[in-house]
């Protein structure tokens, strides 16, 4: 005990800086403010940039109205990125998402309108789900040994193809008030969807940092046979990684019903992208092995606010399509930039 | 006669090597269909020795080692720990059973920092049930204890919280070695400690180990480096064409007589006393 003693002191008079290098290691302020600069720092500047430019040049940007608007649809894909951090984080992608949202969303609202299902009944369902057919995803990747591209492309279509099948062409409008309040109401002068968001982050960032969930889909996405050799089971964790994005979507999925007060099955097309694009610009990197929430929070503002702006200008869907592809090839760039500069990952 | 003369070798040169060996095997094969990659290995380890393992490529070193470590299950033979006849379908009974292997690859996550390395797979929950529920990790204690663990070692690191991937190649292997020591309690096997690092870094990694020998719990190293092998191992095992041909003290030999067994030039069945049937096998052999 004593020679330990000695020992940490003699270790602690020898680099004297052991301290300061904690202290470094944990952020420029070892605050709340500080972790976020740290987590996406190189996000941080060309947000308020974009902020600065656009309340410079439209007078409709910084009111409180279109503010509240660019959080309303942003929320959705913030839920939805949520899961994709743990996803890409964990070396594996979903592009899944958007049409899984749409087969949850058209089953759920025919539960509650054709099969008369409270939407307390409702909510739980959408979010079991899409839980269930996250594990169907993580179960392909696994089990069946397709990469994750592929085997959630397949999904991509497939999903799509049954949501389709399942509405045959028509679409569910009016839904009970208690759905609607998901996706509508206020909470305070906080907009519901945004309150929701706000807690699947907290959650996310939690597990992310704090739980064996998030300390293994790092290490499975970083050095996935170290993470077997240390006696994880690899396949167990990463349906749980792909369920727990599947249950993200079953929210999303609820909140998106009640926004739109419908249920059609062309709803979610690309957002799958949208999202990864978000993840990504975020920092949460494509390899695997480094993921940030609140970067992706960020990351999907950034687009969510450069969308806004580009409404404003008068351009339309489509140069929001063209500058979405711009930004997922520029967030992958500056990724490939990085790891080259910093060597070896 | 040769026998005899390594009875009193070991009573001579071994007052280390009385009770009960940690770990032991006991005419240890492994057939690769029709290749056999292991014959009939006697290996006693006790408490507090080094032992050296050293072979051609191909020599049986790595098939031993992964027998030891659980990777897989000998073709005939038994491994005992303490006296008592053990099970190693897995690596993970075989660290459960207190056997820890360093792997050339050394096997951390780089986005992981030390602390977590060190505990990967087997972290402390906090908050009782429900930190065990939700697996919530207990980080405060993992650094604490991690910054002990590499203390005790006199492992330098700038901080247990900064990722395995910001150090380098020696401070890696350190951290490697300190986890392997942190949870093995009858057997750390490290696989060529010291074939990817530098000068300086070998150093400090041979000091580690020795380190560690000093704690008492009996070490193999597989290792080319003969110097290296001079410089930490109290004991000498020699494995070629998947036989044990000499089992030397550090003491009684010489890097000429260990190379010359490892190339074959020298040839006496210089095996522990209990190994007359693996002498006939020799004889018998091919060639």
């Amino acid at each position: 005990m004593t020679k330990l003693d000695i020992e940490s002191h003699a270790r602690e008079s020898r680099t004297p800086s052991s301290r300061e290098a904690t202290r470094a290691a944990q952020g420029p302020i070892g605050t709340f403010a500080g972790r976020i600069v740290r987590e996406a720092n190189l996000l941080i500047i060309p947000m308020i940039l974009l902020i600065v430019a656009l309340s410079f040049f439209s007078d409709a940007f910084f009111t409180g109205h279109n503010l509240t608007n660019i959080l309303r649809t942003a929320a959705i894909f913030v839920i939805l990125g949520v899961g994709q951090t743990f996803v890409i984080t964990s070396k594996n992608i979903d592009l899944s998402i958007g049409s899984m949202m749409a087969l949850v969303l058209c089953v759920t609202a025919s539960l509650i309108i054709v099969q008369d299902w409270s939407p307390h009944l409702a909510v739980p369902f959408a979010i079991a789900m899409g839980a269930v057919l996250g594990v169907l995803n993580g179960m392909v990747v696994t089990k069946l040994k397709v990469p994750a591209l592929l085997a959630t492309l397949g999904g991509l279509i497939a999903y799509r193809g049954a949501v389709q099948e399942f509405m045959y062409g028509g679409q569910y409008v009016g839904l009970p008030e208690q759905i609607l309040i998901l996706g509508r109401g206020m909470w305070g002068p906080v907009p519901v969807p945004v309150a929701i968001a706000g807690f699947c982050v907290a959650l996310g960032w939690l597990l992310f940092r704090y739980t064996r969930f998030g300390r293994y889909t790092v290490a499975i996405g970083s050095n996935e046979e170290a993470a077997r050799r240390a006696g994880i089971n690899v396949d167990r964790w990463t349906i749980g990684v792909f369920a727990f994005q599947g249950a993200m979507v079953g929210v999303a999925a609820l909140v998106l019903m009640g926004r739109m007060n419908a249920a059609n099955p062309n709803m979610g097309q690309l957002n799958e992208l949208h999202v990864i694009a978000g993840v990504v610009l975020g920092g949460t990197l494509l390899f695997g092995g480094i993921g940030t929430i609140l970067g992706t929070v960020l990351g999907l503002l950034f687009i969510g606010v450069l969308e806004n702006g580009l409404l404003l200008a008068g351009a339309g869907f489509y140069w929001q399509q063209i500058f979405l592809g711009l930004l997922i090839i520029l967030a992958v760039a500056s990724q490939m930039l990085r790891i080259k500069l910093q060597g070896r990952h | 006669m040769t026998d005899q003369q390594n009875a009193v070798d070991m009573s001579e040169h071994a007052p280390g090597r009385l009770g009960t060996p940690a770990v032991r095997t006991i005419g240890l094969s492994k057939w690769y269909g029709s290749v056999r990659a292991l014959s009939e290995v006697n290996l006693e380890i006790y408490p507090g020795e080094v032992v050296a393992l050293v072979g051609d490529n191909g020599a049986g070193k790595s098939t031993l080692v992964k027998a030891l470590s659980g990777a897989f299950q000998p073709t005939s033979g038994e491994i005992h720990i303490d006296g008592a006849p053990a099970r190693l379908h897995t690596p993970a009974d075989a660290r459960k059973l207190g056997i820890e292997t360093v792997y050339q690859d050394l096997a951390l996550v780089a986005h992981v920092d030390v602390g977590g390395n060190l505990y990967l797979g087997r972290e402390p929950t906090r908050w009782g049930v429900i930190g065990r529920l939700f697996g919530i990790l207990d980080l405060p204690a993992m650094s604490k204890h991690a910054e002990r663990a590499l203390a005790e070692l006199k492992v330098t690191i700038p901080s247990v919280r900064s990722p395995v991937g910001t150090m380098s190649g020696g401070q890696r292997q350190a951290t490697a070695i300190a986890r392997t020591a942190l949870w093995g309690s009858k057997l750390l096997i490290l696989d060529e400690p010291t074939a990817a690092l530098g000068v300086q870094e070998s150093e400090e990694a041979l000091q580690l180990i020795e380190d560690v020998a000093a704690q008492g719990i009996p070490l193999i190293v597989v290792s080319h480096n003969i110097e290296h092998i001079f410089r930490i191992a109290t004991r000498i095992v020699v494995l070629r064409q998947g036989r044990l041909v000499a089992d030397l003290d550090r003491g009684d030999t010489s890097p000429d007589e260990v190379v010359g067994y490892i190339t074959g030039a020298r040839t006496s069945a210089a095996v522990p006393a209990d190994a007359g049937d693996d002498v006939d096998t020799a004889g018998s052999g091919p060639r």
